[in-house]
């Protein structure tokens, strides 16, 4: 009896028992990874919150238009000299990340700022462009 | 580099509000003693204390959760100090959410330069 070699039910069996296999080797608590960035992204508008220890106003740029923010920063740890290193954990943070937007944002009323080493940015919703009604004209 | 993300409005699962996050933390050390340099992102000067007890310094910082002002996160972790600190001298600064702590040591255990008299 000829038998596929992809079949279709115990292939997806095989995925299901692959991806459990993956979920039950990961640590149970995921490490904590730098920087962290959370996006809200709704008809409200967009938010972003990111880690940003150490970095200041000067040292981040931000693009925006209607759709994309994208945003790029950097931070180098500082070895300091004549001391011994022991313990290392903090990362080299290295920013650049373009964030396609689901709803679209207006570029003119995005608000930055950046305190005690966490970024937030604040987009509102753009206006959504109500259709024009033309009237037709009888000659 | 520039990667290209879908933004998205979930938390990661590993972001609970009311888990504790360890912070990041360098340590340097030199003749005079130990430096410390942990990231704390978010956490104010006033919302972060530092004690130590039983030769042990705690780091705990309370910060907003984001997007969601009425959640506060603790980003909390403890160090065993050397014997040779001098608790008393501890110094901490805490700037664009990096804290820095000097532990410095015991005076009587500081290199110290002898001149050396001609005769």
């Amino acid at each position: 009896m000829l038998q596929f070699r992809t079949d279709p039910v115990w292939g997806l069996f095989d995925r299901q028992v692959d991806w459990m296999l993956q979920e039950m080797a990961r640590p149970i608590r995921t490490p904590y990874t730098a920087p962290r960035i959370l996006v809200r992204d709704d008809e409200t508008g967009v938010e972003l919150v990111a880690e940003v220890p150490g970095l200041r106003a000067e040292d981040i740029e931000l693009q925006v238009t209607r759709d994309t923010l994208t945003l790029k920063g950097q931070r180098k740890v500082q070895i300091p000299e004549n001391k011994k290193v022991l313990r290392r954990e903090r990362p080299d943070t290295s920013i650049d990340t373009t964030y396609r937007l689901e709803n679209e944002i207006d570029p003119d009323q995005v608000v930055a700022h950046v305190a005690d080493g966490i970024l937030t940015i604040k987009a509102p919703a753009a206006k959504k462009v109500e259709p024009k009604k033309i009237a037709v004209q009888v000659r | 580099m520039n990667t290209e993300t879908k933004a998205n409005g979930s938390y990661p699962a590993s972001v609970n509000n009311r888990m504790a996050l360890p912070p990041f933390t360098d340590v340097h050390q030199d003749e005079h003693g130990w430096f410390l340099v942990a990231d704390l992102p978010g956490v104010a000067a006033d919302k972060l204390t530092l004690t130590v007890e039983d030769g042990r310094l705690l780091v705990v910082g309370k910060r907003q959760a984001p997007f969601d002002a009425q959640t506060e996160q603790e980003l909390r972790r403890a160090f065993t100090l050397p014997d040779e600190v001098d608790t008393d001298a501890i110094a901490a600064k805490l700037v664009d959410g990096v804290l820095e702590v000097t532990l410095p040591k015991r005076a009587e255990l500081k290199p110290k330069r002898i001149t050396v008299a001609t005769a």
